[in-house]
């Protein structure tokens, strides 16, 4: 998986759609639900056929028996009440299925219905209509408002109350069609219109209402399990409206027209010649009607309007409860992978405050990591440290909008150690009323800069080594070419010699070969010196320096003594540090140097001493011999380089020298005025560390 | 093959050698080949001044300019190299053929020498016979074969 998919995935939002109990289903769901739910389509579908018959019979039987507009007389009221079962079959198919299957059923019950009463084919289409608007009605205010059938809250019934009567209403229109096409009186007119509202109000009511709130949910069970998903639908606020116009229309409408068809009565009841005291009664009826329906318009309508507000805020609620869950798991998150990058991470607004930091960055600066934890911010800043104001380049990005690229910065760690940070900066805005931060990021380049340095130092110190060995492999090839050549040289000279019978002149032949193996055997026996002294014999320790010299001159007395030389100590020479083995090789090296090269004409004299200069302990060895010339100075270390020529000796002490000073980490050098002036060894040791 | 009449196998060879075994194998080698004198210098310095006539060879008539010099690589005080540098810059020797005699095989020791104008590089064998028959042949050819050019630049000293 490449870097750029592997990005976090975003937790998918968790908010369940609000009970998807109502929604509706597809034709297509039906017929496509795959594999063993193949027969519920068909179930379902065998049911919705089911039903459409019996609405249609229903509405037929209902016709014959004349069950439509029956007077009904309660206490002082008289009303009339028509019975229409195909409404009551379409509601719950309305709600349980969808729109469309409820409107199928109740838009052929009403035509056949109205072509069975012999009404023009016209007004039958148009008349079919009229159940259906209710029905539409109902819809339209279920899904915009989303409510559901749980009647165990107020808002839920005030809410139910109200779209049934409204529904009633729309669904009651139909009745001036039917009164027209019938030819009825105006009193017949208003007993059939009120008895097609009020008896469809109260059958929604009392028949459809108990069974929504009964088997709603077992219905939404069923359809979950054998089809799946549940649709939420988008409540918007242009259906929401709509609803409301609607709503809002039909009962002003209904609130006229029933004050006018009142009105209509009476004036036939007054031309019909009905006496007064029955039209009083009459009028005072119709009042009685009025305000009864207003007092349950206004009471459904608050009870209505309450439950809505309630539901809509506790959705809402809830819907901000679980996306702040999700905000604080993805904030959490965010700050866990902030906290395990190694590089410094913090951001600070105008006022120096810490708005947020990481851990790298409390480790680093020895920031508490519990306020890291327990709050966003740092005020707590101590006045020394180097955080507790901002920068001058942090102040710089708030001030120029824009930070320049990366630069390295040195800071001082907890450790009190300074630290090189390569850093970078960038401008946030906070949002809203937040104002702005500065986003600084450093990336500890302390250590691999110091690693890089070390490593170029052992590159070339490689390349030295290296050209040293190259050097050294030469030399040694060379000079011990050399006795091989006189030693093979000079038998065969021999053999010549005995050939021809000259013996007298074979010794001085075997002398130079003696002198030659003897040459080659000391020159392995340096080199096998030199390769011991590459490396310390121990641990270094203190070194009482005056000790070390007594021994050496003492070890060398014999060669001292032969050589007529004169060896001076100074007294008192500063202690070094060291490898004790090492440095007793060092300086009988340099004694010895010091008297083999003595000058010819002048008695030798050797000076062994300590210069303190540049606060360092320079050791020196000091002769008045044949002296170096300054081309020569660096030469006289090389292995196997005599400058003298006919003297005594290999070449390698000096060698050795160099060597035993280059493994301690220190220095040696010669200085001369030149031929026949003397030579000053002069060489220095790092100091004994403190606390050793 | 004809000899060059100008410098004959009696004409003298240097030999500059600090290894005193090493200067007395080579006079062994040599000593029945020609009939001039080898001289032995032990450093480079000495060489030049052989060469130059200075300091105790001053004798112009005792230390003719030699026809070959044959010198090693590694000399005391001056080196071989700095030594053949001196020799080939000064116009009154540059015209001496030089033959390196070196225990050295180096690839930087040759190239250093050719870079410096050597005529040859010999690198001494550690078999004494073929030691012996290399620098007889080389003071065959440099003595007795090779032809300088005509102009040979005419030593001031002569």
């Amino acid at each position: 998986m490449s870097m750029r998919t592997a990005m976090i995935k975003q937790p998918t939002a968790t908010i369940s759609p609000p009970k998807g109990e109502l929604s509706s289903l597809g034709l297509g769901e039906l017929l496509t639900a795959s594999g063993g739910h193949r027969w519920h389509g068909a179930i379902v579908l065998a049911t919705w056929v089911l039903a459409l018959l019996l609405s249609i019979a229903s509405g037929i039987w209902v016709e014959k028996s004349d069950l439509s507009a029956l007077p009904l007389q309660l206490g002082d009221f008289k009303f009339y009440i028509t019975v229409y079962p195909p409404l009551i079959i379409c509601t719950l198919l309305l709600f349980w299925m969808g729109f469309l299957w409820a409107f199928i059923p109740a838009y052929l019950a009403t035509l056949i219905i109205a072509v069975y009463s012999d009404m023009s084919i016209a007004w039958a289409l148009l008349f079919a209509f009229s159940d259906t608007v209710g029905l539409a009605f109902l819809a339209v205010a279920y899904r915009s408002t989303g409510s559901g059938f749980n009647f165990r809250r107020p808002g839920s019934i005030g809410f139910f109350l109200l779209a049934a009567f409204i529904a009633a209403l729309a669904g009651a229109t139909g009745s001036f069609i039917w009164s027209h096409t019938q030819g009825l009186s105006t009193v017949e007119t208003f007993a059939v219109w009120e008895g097609w509202w009020l008896g469809g109000f109260l059958q929604t009511v009392l028949i459809c209402g108990p069974l929504l709130f009964l088997l709603t949910p077992a219905v939404a069970r069923l359809k979950s399990r054998w089809f799946g998903r549940a649709v939420h639908h988008e409540r918007g606020a242009a259906l929401l409206s709509a609803t409301v116009i609607i709503a809002v229309s039909l009962v002003c409408a209904f609130l006229l027209g029933n004050a006018y068809l009142s009105r209509l009565r009476l004036q036939t009841q007054v031309a019909e010649g009905f006496s007064a005291g029955q039209v009083a009664d009459f009028a005072d009826a119709a009042l009685l009607n009025l305000s009864w329906v207003g007092a349950f318009l206004i009471f459904a309508c608050g009870l209505g309007f309450l439950g809505i507000t309630m539901r809509w805020n506790r959705e809402l609620a809830r819907e901000v409860r679980v996306r702040t869950r999700l905000l604080d798991q993805s904030r959490k998150r965010i700050v866990e992978i902030i906290n395990m990058v190694p590089h410094v991470i913090f951001a600070r607004d105008e006022r120096g405050e810490f708005i947020f930091a990481n851990r790298a960055t409390s480790r680093t600066f020895g920031l508490s990591a519990g306020e890291l934890a327990s709050s966003d911010r740092i005020r707590t800043l101590e006045a020394d440290s180097q955080l507790h104001r901002l920068s001058e380049k942090e102040r710089a990005v708030f001030r120029d909008l824009q930070a320049e690229g990366e630069t390295i910065e040195v800071f001082t760690d907890a450790a009190g150690e300074e630290r090189r940070l390569r850093v970078s900066r960038l401008l946030l805005d906070m949002g809203e009323n937040q104002g702005r931060a500065v986003l600084t990021v450093g990336v500890d380049v302390t250590d691999q800069e110091r690693v890089e340095r070390r490593l170029n130092e052992l590159v070339d110190e490689l390349a030295v080594k290296n050209r040293e060995l190259e050097r050294f492999t030469y030399t040694v090839s060379h000079d011990l070419k050399s006795p091989i050549i006189t030693i093979r040289g000079f038998v065969r000279e021999m053999e010549r010699q005995l050939e021809a019978g000259h013996v007298e002149d074979l010794s001085d032949d075997l002398a130079r070969i003696e002198k030659a193996s003897g040459r080659m055997q000391k020159l392995l026996d340096g080199l096998l010196v030199l390769s011991r002294s590459g490396k310390l014999s121990g641990p270094r320790q203190r070194i009482d320096m005056n000790q070390l010299v007594k021994e050496v001159v003492d070890i060398m007395q014999g060669q001292i003594s032969a050589s007529g030389a004169e060896v001076k100590v100074e007294e008192n020479l500063p202690e070094a540090y060291g490898d004790p083995v090492r440095l007793f090789e060092l300086v009988q090296n340099l004694l010895d140097n010091a008297i083999k090269f003595a000058h010819k004409e002048k008695p030798a004299t050797v000076m062994v001493g300590c210069q303190q200069l540049d606060a360092e302990n320079r050791y020196f060895v000091e002769d008045n011999g044949v002296g170096i010339a300054p081309d020569d100075r660096e030469r006289v270390f090389g292995l196997f380089e005599q400058l003298g020529g006919d003297l005594e000796g290999t070449g390698i002490g000096l060698s050795l020298a160099r060597q035993i000073l280059q493994v301690h980490g220190g220095r040696i050098w010669v200085e001369s005025s030149g031929d026949g002036e003397g030579a000053r060894f002069v060489f220095v040791l790092p100091p004994v560390p403190v606390g050793s | 093959m004809e000899r060059n009449e100008e410098a004959g196998l009696e004409a003298s060879i240097l030999l500059v050698e600090d290894n005193p075994d090493h200067a007395e194998l080579v006079s062994r080698c040599l000593e029945n080949e020609f009939d001039g004198h080898l001289f032995h210098v032990r450093d480079g310095e000495e060489a030049l001044e052989f060469l130059r006539h200075r300091g105790r060879y001053s004798d112009t008539a005792a230390r003719p300019r030699p026809a070959l010099i044959l010198m090693d690589l590694r000399l005391p005080k001056l080196d071989g190299l700095g030594l053949l540098r001196r020799i080939k810059t000064d116009e009154s020797l540059s015209a001496i053929p030089v033959v390196i005699l070196s225990t050295s095989t180096a690839d930087s020791d040759v190239d250093g020498a050719y870079a410096a104008q050597a005529n040859a590089y010999l690198a001494k064998p550690l078999n004494f016979s073929e030691f012996k028959q290399q620098l007889q042949a080389t003071a065959r050819f440099w003595l007795g074969c090779n032809r300088f050019p005509r102009e040979r630049p005419v030593s001031k000293d002569r």
